[in-house]
């Protein structure tokens, strides 16, 4: 299964559309979170958002501003695969 | 039940105003920079010789006026920034308000001060140990900043703000509700100042000069800050009795826009429960809280009658939170 079908993906796009206004087609695996005007703050917002929705502890403090999209989901996939 | 009661409420800010875009002509910065991503535009700065005990008695003599009265037996000041490292500030400040021998001391949780202080003041008039407790938050922050800091420079600014605290029963408007609080040690190093203590006095050398200033992890604050505000206004929120969404205005400690909006989404609090003071005057650190109120109940943001939440994180790190239904003040 590609990383893109996936329902944690799919929740890592409606909440950067919902909350950050950023269109889905920009949302790709190798997008650089800072190249979609995603500030560092904005990664960590994004993060307790995810934590508050899927009720997983996300471990914010590794993710830096040059993290991409995969690198986001490969945080949430961990925690919710390790909860 | 005998408790705490708030009956004056007073803050004060040192003339001296830094616009961002004053910062922006001396710091690579700008205001929009500084904006989204803190939500600050100004902040007040105290001048050359003015102490953090001025800004205290300031702060306190309103307090009092507001309540109608000069008769305190004991003041608590929160604050990071003391007149000297030994002693206390506490002291000099009852002093300059006419109320020498009474008891005085500090509470030093930086961010999270007033709520320390708070928690303290507030646990003695409910013992019966004092009747009357003037508990003030009050910071030179700005003389703890490294000029050169663009992010601490734009974010912190002076102030001070104060609450009477006289004894009454459980049930009355303005009764503190339980104060939560908590801290985590191996967070020391998240903010700080390494220089000038102990630490640094055992050492061969001294420290760098950068040490003796004040020094943030933004990033791993924020994550901390959100998560810890949220648990602590839930446990308080729970303590009194309340469910989340009862809360009519959340008071947050003033630090970013950002984390404030973050805090209120984990409630499923709509963003203007929010009181925001932080726009005019930056993070002013344990004065943070107090001015907040200050500024709210002189505006009409607080009523009487509203469902208060308070909530703070701060170095430590520490946290707390607690409730209060709003009394009718008068502001002076």
């Amino acid at each position: 299964m590609s990383i893109t079908t996936s329902p944690v993906f799919q929740r890592i796009t409606e909440i950067l559309d919902q909350k950050f206004g950023i269109a889905g087609e920009d949302v790709k695996p190798e997008t650089v979170l800072e190249d979609v005007e995603l500030d560092s703050l904005a990664l960590i917002e994004v993060a307790l958002v995810l934590q508050k929705q899927l009720g997983v502890q996300i471990r914010t403090e590794d993710l830096s501003g040059s993290a991409t999209i995969a690198d986001l989901y490969e945080l949430v996939n961990v925690a919710v695969e390790g909860s | 039940m005998r408790r705490a009661i708030i009956e004056g409420i007073g803050g004060w800010l040192p003339p001296r105003v830094v616009t961002n875009d004053e910062l922006a002509a001396r710091l690579d910065t700008s205001d929009e920079w500084i904006r989204t991503r803190t939500g600050i535009r100004a902040r007040h700065v105290v001048s050359d010789g003015m102490l953090t005990s001025q800004l205290a008695v300031q702060a306190g003599a309103k307090a009092l006026k507001s309540a109608g009265t000069d008769d305190v037996d004991m003041v608590v000041l929160a604050t990071t920034t003391p007149d000297r490292p030994c002693p206390a500030t506490a002291p000099e400040v009852a002093r300059q308000l006419g109320l020498t021998g009474r008891p005085a001391f500090d509470v030093m949780a930086v961010c999270t001060g007033f709520l320390y202080a708070l928690a303290t003041a507030s646990g003695l008039v409910a013992a019966g140990t004092a009747d009357r407790v003037l508990v003030v938050g009050a910071e030179a922050f700005s003389t703890i900043v490294d000029p050169g800091d663009r992010s601490a420079a734009a974010v912190f600014g002076d102030g001070a703000g104060a609450l009477l605290l006289r004894a009454g029963d459980d049930g009355e408007p303005g009764a503190v509700g339980p104060v939560t609080l908590g801290s985590d040690g191996a967070l020391t190093d998240l903010i700080t100042v390494r220089a000038g203590g102990v630490e640094e006095r055992t050492r061969p050398r001294p420290m760098d000069d950068a040490d003796r200033y004040f020094a943030m992890r933004g990033r791993e604050v924020f994550g901390h800050a959100v998560t810890r505000m949220t648990q602590a206004a839930l446990t308080a929120v729970d303590q009194a009795g309340w469910r989340p969404e009862d809360v009519d205005r959340l008071v947050g400690h003033q630090a970013n826009l950002r984390i404030l909006h973050a805090v209120a989404d984990q409630l499923d609090l709509p963003h203007d429960r929010l009181v925001i003071h932080l726009d005019q005057v930056g993070n002013t650190a344990a004065a943070s809280i107090p001015l907040a109120l200050w500024h709210a109940n002189a505006t009409g943001r607080l009523r009487p009658g509203d469902r208060v939440a308070l909530t703070a994180f701060g170095g430590g790190a520490t946290w707390g939170a607690t409730t209060l239904t709003w009394p009718a003040l008068t502001t002076v």
